[in-house]
């Protein structure tokens, strides 16, 4: 029991300073390029960017970050969800869209709805949509073995373009190219959180995002389901032995993986700031975001929420930094860089490995020298 | 006549990157690799390359030009691919993770030096290396006209890559040894190959490839390159798994996705076609449609090196 629970401790150890270090050398990555383009600014540039713009307007950036925080992790714990069962889910972008364009529909067009539920109804339908807009690639997968990542890359650039045909014949707002406006009572409750941190567009989706990673967590770590969830990732065949339905975990899981980051692009479209998805052909980027996010995160949806609370840190350091002449793009490329260091994982654990075989080798030692 | 002929050209100019990049793939694969960051690769080779002539074509111009981005591209994929190599061989990281964590950096490292170096996303370049007739070939009918007038040498050399590719992979010791550390590497060990160098060296062919498969998609098809292209580098692994990680069959699976691509991207000048009045966006999806329904159908038969996608492990010999 005692050994069980050191080699727990070591490995979640493990996996945290991996995530820290990745964190770190992704910083330091982002300093070396900074330097590169523009040595003089490239000083109070990163500054501005490891301090999330929280220098130059303290309460404004809180909000902004809690804002940018909730789709990422939402579209974070939706990846995570998938990993624990071996699923890497690349549709993020599809089902992030998806779930916008829905979002957006059903606040602007069901306007028969009484109170509250005209923001409540828009975000339950889009979270129903993105699990649906998932399950063909589950289904594909579980049992035509199509390549997730292929199939769901592809179902990405089906989305765009259906997105764009359906804004197009539906809610267009020509002038703009993009989406309508959301009328103000189908928009995101603030609950006081504009007076709290003024001039931002924090509201209710933080609550919501960080409660649906809770649950989330309950649901992975002490449910049937959410076992049988992480014995199909650990071991399919296995799995299959032990007489869990593996086909289904897989298709379920990505399912719900597609709910959580349509959530989320429903979540970020309603908050009422007058963001409308523009019709053109690149995909969202908060799909990828989500899988730096959960790798960040060692796939833990608790793990999750400091991560996209770390990542939106950034990114709004990443506006505060075009000040001094740099691009946005630098948030990308650390995040980016993120992911790859992440890689390290294993290499660290190794690490901690043999130390602790080390020092049980030596407590050996010791106590047969007692004797 | 002149839609065969237009269907024909245009085919030819998504033809050629397919093929030259499902080839940078097979490589990879073939030796035991995933390489999902084809996408990537292709970014940064066509950024290198479009940089490259975006500065030098004052002082050189034309074929020369071509030629030397072209180095540069398949240099630049290189080292981009030993990126890959590293976390897939080395430090036995998870392929997918690390291949997509490359694709989304090559982006936003394109963009981000792009607009810092030349203020804008896009790059631009002059389109000087369109031969208008090959002497004697060009005047062969039909043929001559689509092979060889307003043609690029980057068509000569597509061509050219896949007849060695086939070559190597059946005829030479090195193509039997690379195959071999993709379909069991602890067998190929134990006879004295060394999987980790031979890996090394098929990612370091497959990012070589894949960086030239960039270059070759952009030039004819636009006078500037904006860091992405539009889901390429997976469209060519589609054409990978269809093609069943066999070079003669990756030229018909490259035709037929080419003329796929063909009919999405010029429907309008096709009369048949632009008179169904279909809307855009469902030609523009055509080709990802396609690609999901052939994997559909071929996926469960289609079975790749046995060892793709796992890092090999001396000790488990």
């Amino acid at each position: 029991m005692l050994k069980k629970s050191r080699k727990l401790n070591t490995d979640s150890l493990a996996k945290l300073s991996a995530s820290v270090l990745a964190a770190l050398v992704g910083l330091l990555l982002a300093l070396i390029i900074l330097l590169v383009c523009d040595a003089k600014n490239a000083m109070p540039g990163f500054l501005t960017l490891i301090t999330g713009g929280i220098r130059k307007e303290p309460l404004k950036a809180i909000g902004e970050i809690l804002y940018q925080a909730t789709p990422i992790m939402m579209c974070g714990a939706g990846i995570a969800v998938a990993f624990k069962a071996s699923v890497f889910n690349i549709g993020g972008g599809g089902q992030f869209l998806i779930g916008a364009f829905v979002g957006i529909y059903g606040a602007i067009k069901w306007e028969f709805l009484p109170g509250p539920l005209r923001w409540i109804v828009p975000l339950i339908a889009a979270a129903l949509s993105g699990a649906l807009w998932a399950f063909l690639p589950g289904v594909l997968k579980a049992f035509r073995n199509v390549n997730i990542i292929i199939s769901t890359i592809m179902m990405n650039y089906l989305a765009r373009y259906m997105v764009n045909s359906l804004i197009k014949a539906t809610i267009f707002f020509s002038a703009k190219s993009e989406t309508q406006a959301i009328p103000a009572e189908a928009t995101l409750p603030r609950l006081g959180l504009d007076k709290l941190f003024p001039g931002s567009s924090a509201n209710i989706g933080i609550f919501i995002s960080i409660a649906i990673c809770i649950l989330i967590w309950v649901i992975i770590n002490k449910t049937t389901f959410g076992y049988e969830l992480r014995a199909c990732g650990l071991n399919d065949s296995a799995c299959k032995y032990a007489g869990i339905k593996e086909k289904r975990t897989i298709v379920v899981s990505i399912m719900i993986s597609g709910a959580l980051i349509a959530l989320g692009g429903a979540l970020m479209y309603m908050a009422g700031t007058g963001k409308g998805i523009k019709v053109y052909d690149t995909q969202p980027a908060e799909g990828f975001t989500g899988i730096s996010i959960s790798v960040l995160a060692g796939n833990s949806p608790l793990g999750v929420i400091l991560s996209a609370l770390f990542i939106a840190f950034l990114t709004v350091g990443g506006q505060y930094i075009q000040s001094h002449g740099f691009v946005k793009e630098i948030v990308n490329i650390v995040t980016s860089s993120v992911i790859y260091l992440s890689a390290f994982t294993l290499l660290i654990r190794i690490w901690f490995d043999t130390m602790a075989r080390k020092r049980q080798a030596k407590h050996i030692q010791h106590t047969e020298k007692g004797e | 006549m002149t839609v065969v002929y237009f269907v024909a050209k245009s085919c030819l100019c998504f033809f050629i990157p397919l093929l030259v990049v499902a080839v940078a793939g097979l490589f990879s694969e073939k030796s035991g690799v995933l390489n999902m960051c084809l996408e990537g690769i292709m970014i940064i080779g066509a950024f290198a390359g479009t940089l490259f002539m975006h500065f030098m074509q004052d002082r050189m111009s034309g074929q020369l030009l071509l030629v030397c981005a072209l180095l540069v591209s398949a240099a630049a994929g290189l080292l981009f691919t030993q990126l890959h190599a590293f976390a897939a061989i080395k430090l036995k990281a998870d392929q997918s993770i690390s291949a997509m964590a490359l694709n989304s950096f090559a982006a936003a490292f394109a963009i981000f030096v792009a607009r810092s170096v030349t203020g804008s996303q896009h790059i631009a370049f002059d389109n000087t290396f369109r031969i208008a007739k090959v002497p004697l070939l060009g005047d062969i009918p039909f043929i001559g006209e689509i092979f060889f007038q307003d043609a690029y040498i980057t068509t000569f050399l597509g061509f050219a890559i896949i007849l060695v590719t086939i070559f190597i992979f059946s005829k030479t010791r090195f193509g039997m040894r690379l195959s071999a550390c993709g379909e069991n590497p602890q067998a190929a060990d134990s006879l004295g190959i060394n999987v980790y160098r031979t890996r090394y060296i098929a990612l370091a062919i497959s990012g070589a490839l894949g960086g030239i498969g960039g270059l070759i998609y952009v030039i004819p098809i636009s006078p500037t390159f904006g860091g992405d292209v539009y889901g390429y580098g997976f469209l060519a692994m589609s054409v990978l798994m269809l093609g069943q990680w066999k070079p003669v069959r990756l030229l018909a699976a490259a035709f037929l996705f080419s003329l796929i691509k063909t009919v999405a991207a010029g429907y309008m000048s096709i009369p048949f076609l632009s008179d169904i009045g279909l809307s855009d966006n469902f030609y523009k999806s055509l080709p990802y449609i396609i690609t999901l329904l052939v994997l559909t159908f071929s996926a469960n038969r289609a079975i790749g090196p046995k060892a793709a996608g796992q890092p090999y492990d001396k000790g488990r010999r």
